[in-house]
């Protein structure tokens, strides 16, 4: 991660989606209407994705996602 | 007071039918302390609904996306707002009267959703999850009281290390004390539309907020893995919660008709069952029932029950009365079942799934009503008065 702090970068969304959870790797988990939900893949973005797309097709708050360490 | 529409809704209960009795599961042959009632029991009373009063958004407030509603003793009606992370509070006849609590960091203000939204005394009380704090406001001034963050000793319990990181239901107990739901399910090797158990585990917060004894643990639902883990509640339903006053613990399976009660403590005490006829899961009855057409094109992936979930929703009033929503052959409605504690038939009556029961209390029953036009929903509440047969 230490590598995305290079002064003067400019970070694009995923890394910063990655500097906000804190970690690389682990789970991740949606907030969706208020619950969390695990997503079956590691990339940020293609969760925030499928949680963004539940909010548009089921009207179901889409709250984020992060990343959290593993832990099963 | 808002004298829009005035309607009387005499519903009449059911009588008898000619349907079979099913057998009694052999899972629920061992349970102790069970009462197998008759699904074909007359009603004791009937039950007649009064319109009276709605509670929405007007020149003076508007509502983003409408949350959980809750009642206190005087009859104000409290909404969440969701998409705007504050409660509007209404007198009982409509009027709008303010706004508690809003969006943000500090005390009193919530930065993730609001859940778990209740009166206990004369508090407010709602969970902010993602920061895992409880707000707590005092009715008299509607300024926030106390914020507690929840479960801070939690790296304490090995076992809740293997949970979801943030709690999922945080529940208010008479006794100054809160019970947290934890959840989990198997997350290894997964395999594309595979479902998995969750459990439950039910957790005593004290009164600041630490984790104490563990009461209960509990299948709670089936999720599909459709890259995000869902549960597809008009598929496998799920286990539906309520406390009494008395904080007795209410559980009850969305797939058979089957109340257990729980003590304070978490220790079983008893069950009520009702061995209702279920209803067929096809392709044909989920367009009937209004499933999305998402689910419908997926259901030949998915391992699915053969029947629709029995049970649907439950509310526990503040006089202990259960009242629960079935399935029934026509998608439009529920049939809504109110019981004694005991389980005994109070009554039944049909009621639009498209209008929801949000909770009943005061002898005011409580629904979200949807305007099809425009999708702006507005709470609408029903005197109840139970008549004799």
């Amino acid at each position: 991660m230490s590598v995305l702090f290079k002064a003067g970068q400019i970070l694009g969304r995923s890394e910063m989606k990655k500097i906000i959870a804190g970690s690389d790797g682990g789970n991740v988990y949606c907030m969706i209407g208020g619950s969390q939900h695990y997503c079956d893949n590691e990339s940020l973005v293609l969760c925030l994705d499928g949680c963004v797309a539940i909010e548009d097709t089921h009207g179901e708050e889409c709250g984020g996602c992060a990343q959290f360490p593993e832990v099963n | 007071m808002r004298k829009s529409v005035f309607l009387i809704l005499i519903l009449i209960t059911k009588g008898c039918s000619s349907q079979q009795i099913e057998p009694i599961p052999q899972k629920l042959q061992e349970l102790e302390n069970l009462t197998v009632y008759s699904a074909h029991v007359k009603s004791k009373k009937t039950i007649s609904l009064q319109k009276d009063a709605v509670y929405s958004e007007s020149g003076e407030v508007l509502i983003g996306r409408m949350g959980e509603v809750a009642v206190d003793s005087l009859g104000r009606v409290y909404i969440a707002d969701i998409g705007k992370k504050v409660i509007y509070s209404f007198a009982p006849d409509g009027q709008y009267i303010n706004q508690v609590g809003k969006y943000g960091r500090g005390p009193g203000e919530f930065s993730s959703y609001i859940k778990n939204l209740q009166i206990h005394g004369n508090r407010l009380y709602a969970f902010d999850p993602g920061p895992s704090r409880l707000n707590i406001f005092a009715l008299n001034n509607m300024v926030i009281e106390k914020t507690i963050s929840l479960g801070q000793n939690r790296s304490n319990y090995h076992e809740l290390t293997k949970t979801f990181p943030l709690i999922r239901n945080l529940f208010v107990t008479g006794g100054g004390t809160y019970i947290a739901e934890f959840v989990s399910h198997p997350t290894k090797d997964l395999q594309k539309y595979q479902n998995v158990d969750v459990t439950s585990l039910y957790y005593v917060l004290d009164y600041d907020g630490n984790i104490s004894d563990k009461i209960l643990e509990f299948t709670s639902e089936k999720r599909t893995n459709l890259l995000l883990v869902r549960n597809l509640k008009d598929f496998f339903g799920h286990v539906l919660h309520g406390f009494s006053s008395q904080n007795q613990i209410f559980l009850a399976q969305s797939e058979d008709f089957l109340v257990k009660k729980y003590s304070p403590n978490g220790d079983y005490q008893s069950a009520f069952y009702y061995p209702l006829e279920k209803i067929s899961l096809s392709k044909e009855t989920a367009v009937e029932a209004k499933v999305h057409e998402s689910h419908i094109s997926k259901m030949h992936l998915i391992d699915l029950p053969e029947h629709f979930p029995v049970l649907n929703d439950m509310i526990i009033d503040d006089e202990n009365r259960l009242w629960i929503a079935t399935t029934v052959e026509d998608m439009g409605i529920y049939e809504w079942w109110v019981l004694e504690e005991s389980g005994e038939l109070i009554t039944r009556f049909y009621w639009p799934r498209n209008e929801p029961i949000e909770l009943v209390k005061n002898g005011y029953m409580y629904t979200r009503q949807t305007d099809e036009e425009n999708g702006l929903q507005q709470v609408v509440r029903y005197w109840v008065e139970f008549q004799e047969m």
